[in-house]
C-alpha cells in the first residue's frame, strides 16, 4: 500500500492502516521526541500525543509538501506545547541580537557528541535550539508555540549557541590535555 | 516552516538538520496500544449487557402481552359482534355454524331419544315417567323453538350433547332429566351468544358441582366459564412519594487537568458519590399490570476523593492553580499553595478533593406488576434525564503537620445533561384500598458522556433505593 493509500485508509478509520502508518514512522518520530525530552517516559507520552494528533488531523493534510515534514511539524508543536504548559520560560527579551558565535565546527563532529553537548543545555535553551537549528522553525513560530516573545526565543537561541561553543572548546582543551599527558 | 534563508547563510544548521534527520530510535512496542485505545475506544461490555437485558425484557413483555391477548380473545368472543375485525367475526361465524350443525344433528338424536323415552316409559315407574315425559316435552318444545332461533339452538346443543355420553336408555333418561334441571339453572346459557357482560358470574358457581367430569372438561363449558370472568378495567392514576438514598457513580477516564495534556490524573477513576434526596412521581395504570410513570427526583451529596497528578498547572498571568473538574474549572490563588507547587521536581502531587452537589432528574418509564395480589413485586424500565445543580469544591492541603481546607472558585460551571437507561425492581404492598407502601431499587446506565475535555470522559451512572407511599386516585 502506498503512503497516499495508507493515508486515505486511515482517514476512513481503518485501524490496520493506522497501525501500518505508525510502524512506518514511529522510529524517527520517537527520535525527535527524545531529542527534546530528558527522559524516555516523557518522550513516549509525546510520541503518543503526536500520533493521536496526526491521525485526528490527517484529513487536513492537503498533500502539499512532504508528509514527513507535516508529521514532524505536528510532533514538534506537540512537544513544545507540552513544555509551555509544564513550565513557563523566563521572559528575557534582548532585542535584535547580532549573532557573533560561529558554529561551523558543528559540521565536523558526529551525532552522538552533538547530542551529548546539546543535552547539557538548560531545557529552555535546548528546546529553542532544536526547534530553530534542527527542525527549522522560525523564532516567531517558536515564540507562539512556547507562548513567549520572539525576543525571548532569540535570546535563548543566542545563549544556547554560546554555551555550545564554550562546551566544545572545553572539550577540545580537555582532549588536548589528555593527548599531551600521554 | 523552514527558515531557508537562515539556512543558506549558515551551513552548519543544514548539516545539523541532516545529521538528526537520519536518526532512528526504536519506539517502545506498547506505545501503539495506548494510541489505539484512544483512537479506537472499545465499546464497553456493560452496554452490550444492558441492551441484552433490555431486549430480554421487551421480548418477555411481548410474550406476556401476546399470551394474555390470546385469553382475551376467548374472553371477548361473545362481545366481538360489535367489533369490526373481519378475522374475529369470521371466526365467530364459523363457531356459530359449527354449533348449529351440531345442534341439527343432535335434534335428530333428541327426537330419537324422546321416542326411546316414550318406548321405555312402560318400564319406568310412573312418577319418573311423568316427570321424564314432561322434561322430554319441554325439551322437544325447546328444540322446536330452537330451530327458529339460532341462539337457542346453540344452547340446546350444549345440553343435548351431554346426553350422548350415556349408554343405556335408562341412564340416558335420568341423565336427560338432570340436564333439563340444569337447563333451568343454567338460564344464563341463553345469553352466551348475546353478550356475557349481562351475566352474573356467581350463577355459574352453582351448577358446576353437579356436572359430571366429562362435562366440566368439555370445551364448550370451558369457553363459557372463561367468558364469564371478563371484568372491565378502568384506568387510574396513582401518586408516589419516597425519600431516597443512592449513589452517583462517575467513571472518569483521561486527562483531569484541562490545561496540560501531560498532567493526567493517573488511571481510570470510578467514584461512587453518596446522595440523599426524595422522589415524587405519578403513575398512569392503563391495565391491571402495566403503568406509565414519570416524576422528579432531587438529591444532594458530598464526597471526598483523592487524586494523583503528575503536574499541576499554574496560570502564569493570574498565578492561579487551575483544575478542570466535572463541576467546571476550579481555581485558587492561595499563595502558600501556589508557592509549594514546583512542577517537575517531585513525582506526583496528591490532592484530597471535597465536592458537594445537587442533582435533579426526571425519569420516564413503564412499570410491570407481576401479580395482582396484596403484595406484588414490580419491574420498572425507561429513561432518565439527569442534570447537576449547585456545586461547591474545595481541596485539603497538608501543611506543617496540619490539614488546611482551601475553597476553590468554580469559574466555568458546566451542567451537562445526561441521559440514562433505567432499570428498577421493587415490591408494593397494599395497606388500604387507596394506600400502599412500596420499596424500589434502581440502577441507571449512562448513554452519553457528562463531560469531555482534552480526552477526558466522565460518565455518570447511578443507583437509588427508596421506600415510600403510593396513593391510588
Amino acid at each position: 500500500m502506498s503512503e497516499e493509500e495508507l493515508i486515505k485508509a486511515c482517514i476512513a478509520g481503518n485501524q490496520r492502516a493506522c497501525r501500518e502508518l505508525y510502524e512506518l514512522h514511529k522510529n524517527w518520530l520517537y527520535a525527535i521526541c527524545l531529542r527534546y525530552h530528558q527522559n524516555q517516559s516523557d518522550a513516549q507520552d509525546s510520541l503518543q500525543e503526536s500520533f493521536i494528533l496526526i491521525y485526528k488531523n490527517l484529513s487536513s493534510y492537503e498533500g502539499k509538501g512532504s508528509f514527513k515534514g507535516w508529521m514532524r511539524m505536528i510532533t514538534v508543536r506537540c512537544i513544545l506545547a507540552s513544555f509551555r504548559k509544564k513550565k513557563k520560560m523566563a521572559e528575557i527579551d534582548i532585542g535584535n541580537i547580532q549573532d557573533p558565535v560561529n558554529l561551523d565546527f558543528l559540521q565536523d563532529i558526529d551525532l552522538d557528541e552533538l547530542k551529548f553537548l546539546i543535552d547539557k543545555l538548560p531545557p529552555g535553551r535546548k528546546q529553542v535550539f532544536m526547534a530553530h537549528a534542527v527542525d527549522g522553525f522560525s523564532h516567531k513560530e517558536i515564540a507562539e508555540m512556547l507562548d513567549v516573545s520572539e525576543g525571548t526565543s532569540k535570546s535563548q537561541f543566542f545563549h544556547a549557541r554560546r554555551e555550545l561553543r564554550q562546551a566544545l572548546e572545553n572539550n577540545i582543551v580537555i582532549a588536548k590535555k589528555i593527548q599531551h599527558e600521554r | 516552516m523552514k527558515d531557508n534563508s537562515f539556512h543558506n547563510n549558515e551551513n552548519w544548521k543544514g548539516s545539523l538538520s541532516d545529521k538528526f534527520d537520519s536518526e532512528n530510535i526504536a519506539a517502545p512496542d506498547h506505545a501503539w496500544n495506548q494510541i489505539a485505545s484512544e483512537l479506537f475506544p472499545k465499546k464497553k461490555r456493560r452496554f452490550a449487557a444492558f441492551w441484552f437485558l433490555m431486549a430480554g425484557l421487551f421480548i418477555g413483555a411481548f410474550l406476556f402481552i401476546y399470551l394474555n391477548s390470546g385469553n382475551d380473545e376467548i374472553k371477548n368472543k361473545p362481545s366481538l359482534s360489535s367489533e369490526k375485525g373481519t378475522h374475529k367475526e369470521s371466526e365467530k361465524k364459523r363457531q356459530k355454524d359449527k354449533e348449529i350443525e351440531i345442534s341439527d344433528k343432535n335434534e335428530n338424536s333428541i327426537d330419537k331419544k324422546n321416542q326411546q323415552i316414550q318406548n321405555t316409559s312402560n318400564k319406568k315407574p310412573k312418577k319418573v315417567l311423568s316427570e321424564n315425559s314432561k322434561f322430554a316435552e319441554n325439551n322437544l318444545s325447546n328444540n322446536s323453538k330452537s330451530t327458529k332461533n339460532k341462539k337457542n339452538r346453540a344452547n340446546e346443543t350444549k345440553i343435548s350433547t351431554l346426553s350422548t355420553n350415556s349408554t343405556s336408555s335408562e341412564d340416558q333418561l335420568v341423565f336427560q332429566e338432570e340436564k333439563i334441571d340444569q337447563q333451568d339453572n343454567l338460564t344464563p346459557f341463553k345469553s352466551i351468544n348475546t353478550g356475557l357482560h349481562e351475566m352474573d358470574s356467581t350463577l355459574y358457581l352453582k351448577p358446576l358441582p353437579i356436572l359430571p367430569l366429562n362435562v366440566l372438561l368439555s370445551p364448550e363449558l370451558k369457553l363459557v366459564v372463561k367468558e364469564d370472568v371478563e371484568t372491565k378495567f378502568n384506568p387510574y392514576f396513582s401518586f408516589q412519594f419516597a425519600p431516597l438514598i443512592g449513589r452517583n457513580i462517575r467513571t472518569i477516564n483521561g486527562t483531569f487537568n484541562s490545561d496540560s495534556p501531560t498532567s493526567s490524573a493517573l488511571g481510570e477513576r470510578r467514584v461512587a458519590l453518596k446522595k440523599y434526596g426524595f422522589y415524587t412521581g405519578i403513575n398512569y395504570h392503563f391495565t391491571n399490570q402495566f403503568s406509565i410513570n414519570t416524576g422528579f427526583q432531587m438529591a444532594s451529596g458530598n464526597v471526598q476523593s483523592r487524586w494523583f497528578f503528575k503536574y499541576l498547572y499554574v496560570e502564569p498571568n493570574s498565578n492561579e492553580l487551575r483544575l478542570s473538574t466535572n463541576s467546571g474549572e476550579a481555581t485558587t490563588s492561595d499563595p502558600t499553595l501556589i508557592q509549594s507547587i514546583t512542577n517537575g521536581n517531585i513525582d506526583i502531587y496528591k490532592l484530597r478533593i471535597n465536592h458537594s452537589f445537587l442533582l435533579y432528574s426526571v425519569p420516564l418509564g413503564i412499570t410491570y406488576r407481576f401479580t395482582q395480589k396484596r403484595i406484588s413485586p414490580f419491574l420498572k424500565t425507561g429513561l432518565n434525564a439527569e442534570i447537576f445543580g449547585k456545586r461547591s469544591f474545595s481541596i485539603d492541603v497538608y501543611e506543617s503537620g496540619t490539614i488546611r481546607n482551601i475553597e476553590m472558585d468554580l469559574n466555568k460551571p458546566v451542567s451537562p445533561l445526561v441521559f440514562q437507561g433505567m432499570l428498577s425492581l421493587g415490591v408494593q404492598g397494599s395497606i388500604s384500598k387507596k394506600w400502599s407502601l412500596f420499596s424500589e431499587a434502581g440502577y441507571f446506565f449512562p448513554f452519553n458522556n457528562a463531560f469531555n475535555l482534552n480526552g477526558a470522559h466522565v460518565r455518570n451512572a447511578g443507583s437509588s433505593f427508596m421506600i415510600g407511599l403510593n396513593y391510588n386516585f
